[in-house]
């Protein structure tokens, strides 16, 4: 719903200072700033992993005794076997946010794919194309993830697979309706009547000006993709001997309960939130750049 | 062994085994085919014993978010960008990032385990007879049952029905309908809800039928979690057991509901906007 | 920035008084100020008074109560100005429960008969909006505003959107309403020729001012202001020799009025004063207030250089 809007609205930005000024709205916005600086500085920490973790969290054997407390030498507390929770953290980041980031442009360039050529040739293909996303589209997410996944067993590239099938519908949904709308205007036309072929007009022409709608989604998925592979894993159908966020909720929830453990359960899921609100941030400041009644900063 | 083959059918070719599945689905009641971990029953009727518990579990939440989602975005929709409507979206922003699962774990440690207000699983003490919670004998107890379970659907899902509700009124308010009714002396409660709520609950229909394929995903989050006795947790039962008939005939009652939710949310829509045919 | 800047005008009980300009030219916005319907940003300052009592000093229930019953108004596109999602009866008889103590069946009785006298079928009142025509549309509008009996009703452009002989209909609507309820309407409209057929008088704005306002006969064939003039000028004939057709070179100002006055950038007759002082309304040689530096030359003169 929120991107469909924003599908209509992004079409003014066609022309480049047009655009630059959206760009430089968006940037400025302090909504965005903040939603920035989140995704960086977890971006940064995942990367830095080696350096910035005080254990490894596949340390063998484990650092300290388990399910102790919050102290100076586990800043987070440790698990039930007693791997240093911080640790846990950041490398698990760099395992939740790789996955969201794939995600996120296997599904757009998919999408993307699919939606531009229906938009773009319409009719029989169109409707072929249109259908089989609708399908996929109407089906709810998590039984249909769940059931791929049973069938192709627990792993880190099920649940990439998986959460990428159901991505890719919204974005095709989106980019087809711009396609539809860009490919009346005049300078799609006059490339037609010069003779570029269909490929180049695409490329050329198309490509430039889906940008924006394509970055909001890719945004969205991004958010969605990181929580869906928390999901997934907490369920048991991620790689449970992979650390990352969803994982260490999954044995977080075995075992934490009845043993007092809260930094375990609390941490990982505070870092899906944070880092889910920074990528809301952003996307909501895209909205409001295209959309400015919406404004509430 | 072969004779299990034999049983389930296995030992046909694959397409014959699809078309044989799908012939039986499509007759009443549904022959799912038996379900390898409540052998013998049949899967339809495992299915249908926790069905309704989801639709208890899931119809109510609906009913509260929405209605508490309108009436949030109809107050905040009259004033953009004002504080109260900042804190207002800064709030749903949160909570919309919050996952499900993580804050039922949270409400059920705190609430449950910690503070025994709550019970910690289930969906009626001493286990379910019924397979129906209407047909419950203690209703109280039910519905102490599913505080919890239900507390933690509404503030997941409430962050998206009132966003969209906000930023509808800020649309419909601007439109020259709305100078009128102010115009005609109208006091500001009738213009805000029997005019500017009335057009923006369209679209919000159309988007609670949306919704309920994101609300079932929740709703199979928050079961597990709860070890409440509904299809989420039934499937996730499925999945380590791996029970495929009783999965395949989850996914496809599941996935018919959530269609058709959609199809009566058109229906209703339909018939609510004077300016459609239906 | 001033859009409307002392404007002051009387309406007197039973008249139809036009008001002209162009867009931009701040008449809207005067409308809508009379019954304090302007956007929250703005600010009005003055006095308004309608038989005695000064709106501006109204609270905010007074004013809610006021509205409509004394005065009412039919909106600029009033095509646009019914809910599409409740039936035209229901929002006439909204507005007059908001008002009275009826019952809704006395209530939509009336509604029927406010219908009719507009000359829709009263059946039709449990249509909705988009059942009706745009000129049904705007006739049940026109309904609805005389639904309290009001002294007072603002008509914002209400002829723009309508095809000619639907603008004939509704012109002849307003002068029989005036005639048998004795209604007095303020005629907001940039069309001068439809303001030339109802009202009995007219003021002409240009640029926040009430620049001429007197008898339409007078202020018509005879313009006192060189802006009037021009107006009068650029509105093509039907009859008689052809003609080429004038317009008024240049643009309204919008944002920053001219030094002076506001007009002179695209006056043909602008001279010394017209640069340095802002004219003020006084009485001309045709007897119509106009604010034009001219006006005291021609009376010293007894000479008019406009013909």
């Amino acid at each position: 719903m929120q991107t469909e809007e924003s599908a209509t609205t992004a079409s003014k930005s066609e022309f480049s200072p047009r655009r630059a000024s959206a760009i430089s709205g968006i940037i400025h916005s302090r909504r965005a700033q903040v939603g920035f600086g989140i995704i960086t500085f977890f971006i940064v920490l995942a990367i830095a992993a080696p350096v910035v973790a005080p254990y490894s969290p596949y340390a063998f054997p484990a650092p300290g005794p388990p399910y102790s407390p919050p102290s100076s030498r586990f800043l987070l507390g440790t698990d039930y076997v007693g791997e240093d929770i911080l640790s846990e953290l950041i490398y698990g980041g760099r395992v939740s946010i790789t996955v969201g980031i794939i995600v996120a442009l296997l599904s757009t360039a998919f999408g993307t794919f699919i939606g531009i050529i229906a938009g773009y040739y319409m009719r029989t293909i169109d409707e072929i194309l249109m259908r089989l996303t609708d399908i996929v589209l109407i089906l709810p997410s998590l039984p249909l993830m769940i059931i791929l996944a049973a069938y192709l067993g627990p792993s880190l590239q099920t649940v990439i697979l998986v959460l990428t099938v159901t991505a890719w519908p919204a974005v095709a949904r989106v980019v087809r309706s711009q396609t539809l709308s860009l490919r009346e205007r005049p300078f799609v036309d006059s490339a037609r009547v010069a003779g570029a072929s269909d490929f180049r007009i695409i490329i050329k022409v198309l490509l430039p000006n889906l940008a924006s709608i394509i970055a909001a989604n890719a945004v969205l998925i991004t958010e969605i993709a990181i929580g869906g592979e928390a999901a997934l894993d907490f369920i048991g159908l991620g790689d449970i001997s992979v650390v990352s966020w969803g994982t260490m909720l999954y044995w977080a929830q075995s075992y934490a309960p009845f043993n007092g453990a809260w930094w375990w359960v609390i941490a990982p899921g505070l870092c899906i939130v944070i880092v889910g609100l920074g990528f809301v941030l952003i996307s909501v400041s895209i909205e409001n750049v295209f959309n400015p009644k919406l404004r509430s900063t | 062994m072969r004779a299990l083959e034999q049983r389930f059918g296995l030992d046909k070719p694959v397409w014959v085994q699809f078309t044989l599945y799908l012939i039986n689905v499509f007759q009443w009641p549904p022959n799912f085919g038996i379900s390898y971990l409540f052998y013998p029953t049949p899967v339809f009727d495992v299915i249908m014993q926790s069905l309704w518990w989801t639709v208890f579990l899931v119809g109510i939440p609906t009913v509260i978010t929405a209605i508490i989602g309108i009436i949030v975005g109809v107050w905040t929709g009259k004033h953009p960008g004002s504080k109260t409507d900042t804190a207002s979206v800064s709030i749903s922003m949160i909570l919309w990032s919050i996952p499900f699962f993580w804050l039922g774990l949270i409400l059920l440690w705190v609430f449950a385990i910690s503070l025994h207000w709550f019970p910690v699983s289930g969906a009626a003490s001493g286990g379910v007879t019924a397979s129906n919670p209407l047909q419950a004998t203690d209703i109280g107890d039910v519905l102490w049952h599913a505080f919890l379970p239900m507390v933690t659907l509404v503030v997941a899902t409430y962050a998206g029905y009132s966003l969209i509700m906000r930023n509808t009124m800020v649309g419909e308010l601007s439109q020259d309908y709305i100078l009128l009714a102010r115009a005609k002396g109208l006091r500001e409660n009738a213009v805000l809800f029997g005019h500017a709520a009335r057009n923006a609950m369209l679209p919000m229909i159309t988007l609670i039928g949306l919704n309920m394929g994101y609300v079932v995903s929740g709703a199979i989050l928050v079961e597990i979690v709860f070890a409440y006795p509904g299809v989420g947790f039934l499937t996730y039962r499925a999945v380590l057991a791996h029970d495929y008939p009783l999965l395949q005939g989850l996914f496809f009652i599941v996935s018919v509901s959530v269609v058709a939710a959609n199809y009566i949310a058109d229906l209703v829509y339909a018939f609510l906007d004077p300016r459609i045919k239906y | 920035m001033k859009a409307v800047d002392g404007v002051s005008f009387t309406v007197n009980k039973g008249e139809i008084l036009g008001l002209a300009g162009e867009s931009a030219c701040g008449k809207t916005t005067t409308a809508l100020s009379i019954m304090r319907l302007h956007g929250a940003n703005a600010v009005v300052e003055g006095k308004i008074l309608l038989e005695g009592r000064d709106i501006l000093q109204m609270s905010n229930e007074e004013l809610r109560d006021f509205r409509w019953k004394r005065i009412s108004m039919i909106p600029q596109g009033s095509m646009n100005s019914l809910d599409p999602v409740i039936s035209v009866g229901n929002q006439i008889t909204e507005a007059i429960q908001a008002h009275e103590n009826v019952h809704k069946s006395e209530a939509w009785k009336s509604a029927e008969k406010l219908l009719s006298s507009v000359s829709i079928d009263p059946s039709r009142a449990k249509n909705y909006p988009h059942e009706f025509s745009g000129g049904m549309k705007q006739r049940a509008v026109i309904a609805m505003a005389l639904a309290l009996n009001p002294s007072l009703v603002i008509a914002d452009e209400p002829t723009t959107a309508l095809d000619v002989v639907v603008q004939k209909q509704l012109l002849l609507l307003l002068k029989e309403l005036q005639r048998n309820l004795s209604i007095s309407f303020l005629f907001v409209s940039h069309d001068l020729s439809v303001i030339g057929e109802i009202a009995d008088r007219l003021a002409v704005m240009y640029a926040g001012k009430i620049v001429e306002i007197g008898p339409k006969s007078v202020v018509l064939k005879q313009p006192s202001h060189p802006y009037t003039r021009a107006l009068v000028n650029s509105v093509p004939r039907v009859f008689g020799s052809r003609q080429l057709l004038h317009s008024i070179p240049g643009s309204p100002p919008t944002g920053i009025w001219p030094s002076g006055c506001r007009f002179h950038p695209r006056c043909e007759f602008a001279f010394e004063p017209c640069k340095q002082k802002e004219p003020q309304l006084e009485v001309s040689m045709t007897g119509v207030h106009a604010a034009c530096h001219l006006i005291s030359q021609e009376k010293e003169t007894g000479f008019s250089t406009k013909r």
